[in-house]
């Protein structure tokens, strides 16, 4: 029978601890990638913030009455970026409730379109409709109106700006008689997300 | 050299072990977090409540039902047969007897909009017995078809959704239940199985069929656009003429006059059940029609119109010195599509009444000048555009 004194055994146990414990020392220190070094020279690390904001035009919360097929509702919104970091990517998710056929039926029900102006929208109404005195570009294409996370494309995401957009909810001209007399009520989320990590 | 006890060197050993574990676990959880961390932040827009109209905007056309014809100058009822409780009855083509499974199938018009609910849907039959000798009592029972299915079925042979006695007509009212959309309900079929009780099977007159009921919005009566009668057992199908472009034609019962008279006319009525308070957005009369005969030397027949809201004139599409329409053709429809501005509402829209005075220009009879013809009708249908919000 082998015996192993307390003194090896507890050694080789301290250094397993300890191999392990400096992998994952390496792993976090290359994730910052930052490097210190023995002098006494100190500095200071500050996280930054981000803000996504709505307004000072929202008008998502203009609902319709008395659609029918065919109809359109174009309602404004405006995404400001704030505090000091940048966004590198936005998404939308929207939700129903109540819900209905509007809603649940991705063929003939509810889709939407968002398009951004490259300055603010000009509004007149209501009914509310929208010309744009710059340029427009399409940050969603036509979509059914419930999604999840859904990408948006063409925003400046940058802070300290706006992106002027305008959301249009259409009832697709095929949208059946089944498709009468419903109510669905539409909230909207725009998720940003902060650009990918850089070297500081 | 001093030993330590193998149970407590191997009791150091496991819980090193363990720490070796969690602490490798805290670590990559670490490493990890910070890895696939990042900021992100909401913006919220809405509610947005969306709400759509109670009825959609759309066409809804119907056959006229009630029609008279007065090129006589006096009034005569040419109304479908199967439309209203009056002396206009038919016969079917063969004497029936119980179980015989021959049947008449009645097929309704469809002009409700689609999409709404249907309560109180109840099929109205009026029939007898063609009488005679040793003749009894006229009854059925009926089976009720959607699309390619049978959706309900009423009585039967062995126990008869009911009965007239002897020849006098009886109007049988069964509910339908089954009907509970006006999807069902539009191109609806009812299919009758007939029979006569003598002890000499005789025939059975029909005097009724139509399905009455209500949506949300308003009641409504359906009426047949076509039967067939399979009594004999060859189906033969008798579309009515006014409901479709299919040769079934009526022709009027006198020669229409030499100049206009407001007295001499074609009279058709509506019941399009248009719900009170829609917003009527157009209405127009499709009439496809020709001369009876082609009209010699030079001569038409022409027409101009009339609409009513019930007996009040609401305007005039035409005259005598500017026809709405001239035709010397004996055998080619003319298809006539006239926008009815004027009726406008759901009220003038369902007490819809036109007038169609046609005569010979410039003038019939006598020698050398063009024949005296009577019109041939193909279709009269009204077109209802409407919705409801």
């Amino acid at each position: 029978m082998r015996l192993f004194t307390s003194g090896s055994t507890l050694h080789k146990l301290i250094a397993s601890v300890a191999v392990l414990g400096a992998a994952a020392a390496i792993a976090g220190l290359g994730t910052y990638a930052t490097f210190t070094s023995s002098t006494s020279a100190s500095h200071t690390i500050a996280t930054g913030t981000l803000t996504l904001t709505s307004g000072p035009t929202n008008r998502l919360g203009t609902g319709a009455s008395l659609v029918a097929a065919g109809d359109s509702m174009q309602r404004a919104i405006d995404l400001n970026y704030a505090g000091s970091i940048s966004f590198g990517s936005a998404t939308l998710t929207t939700t129903a409730s109540p819900s209905s056929a509007l809603d649940t039926d991705a063929t003939d029900g509810l889709h939407i379109v968002i398009d951004k102006c490259s300055v603010a929208w000009t509004e007149s109404g209501p009914p509310y409709t929208y010309t744009c005195g710059g340029s427009t570009s399409t940050v969603l294409a036509s979509s059914p109106v419930i999604g999840t996370g859904t990408a948006l494309s063409n925003l400046t995401l940058t802070a300290g700006t706006t992106d002027h957009l305008r959301v249009t909810v259409t009832l697709p001209g095929t949208a059946g008689n089944s498709l009468q007399n419903l109510s669905s009520t539409i909230a909207y989320t725009f998720t940003g997300v902060q650009r990918a990590g850089t070297s500081q | 050299m001093r030993r330590r006890a193998p149970h407590r060197s191997s009791e150091l050993r496991r819980r090193v072990r363990w720490g070796a574990v969690l602490g490798s676990a805290l670590a990559a959880f670490v490493v990890a977090s910070v890895s696939f961390a990042g900021l992100s932040s909401l913006a919220s827009g809405g509610p947005q409540t969306i709400i759509t109209k109670r009825i959609f905007p759309g066409p809804r056309s119907m056959a006229a039902n009630d029609v008279r014809d007065a090129s006589s100058g006096a009034e005569s009822n040419k109304s479908d047969p199967f439309s209203f409780a009056d002396a206009i009855v038919t016969p079917t083509s063969t004497a029936i007897a119980s179980g015989t499974n021959r049947y008449l199938d009645f097929t309704l018009n469809s002009g409700r909009p689609g999409g709404l609910s249907v309560s109180s849907a109840t099929f109205n039959f009026r029939l007898a017995s063609g009488g005679g000798a040793q003749s009894g009592n006229a009854c059925f029972w009926f089976e009720v078809r959607s699309g390619a299915s049978v959706i309900g079925t009423h009585g039967s042979y062995a126990s008869a959704t009911g009965c007239s006695t002897g020849t006098t007509q009886t109007t049988i009212s069964t509910g339908i239940p089954e009907v509970t959309s006006t999807d069902q309900l539009n191109g609806l079929v009812v299919r009758v199985y007939p029979w006569e009780t003598g002890t000499k099977t005789k025939v059975v007159n029909v005097d009724l069929a139509t399905v009455t009921g209500s949506t949300p919005y308003s009641s409504f009566t359906a009426y047949e656009t076509q039967w067939v009668d399979d009594t004999s057992g060859a189906p033969a199908t008798a579309p009515w003429f006014a409901a479709t472009v299919d040769g079934t034609a009526y022709t009027d019962a006198t020669n229409w006059p030499a100049a206009v008279s407001t007295t001499k006319y074609l009279k058709l009525s509506f019941d399009p059940s248009v719900p009170a308070g829609s917003v009527v957005t157009s209405v127009s009369l499709k009439n496809v029609w020709h001369a009876s005969a082609a009209v010699t030397n030079g001569g038409t027949l022409c027409y101009y119109l009339e609409t009513f809201n019930g007996a009040t004139s609401l305007a005039t599409h035409g005259s005598a010195a500017s026809p709405q329409a001239c035709t010397a053709s004996g055998t080619v429809f003319t298809t006539d599509t006239i926008p009815l501005a004027e009726v406008n509402d759901a009220t003038k829209a369902n007490n819809l009444v036109i007038k169609l005075y046609y005569w010979i220009s410039p003038t019939c009879g006598g020698g050398g000048n063009p024949t005296c013809v009577k019109s041939v009708t193909d279709q009269a249908e009204a077109t209802f555009n409407y919705y409801l919000d």
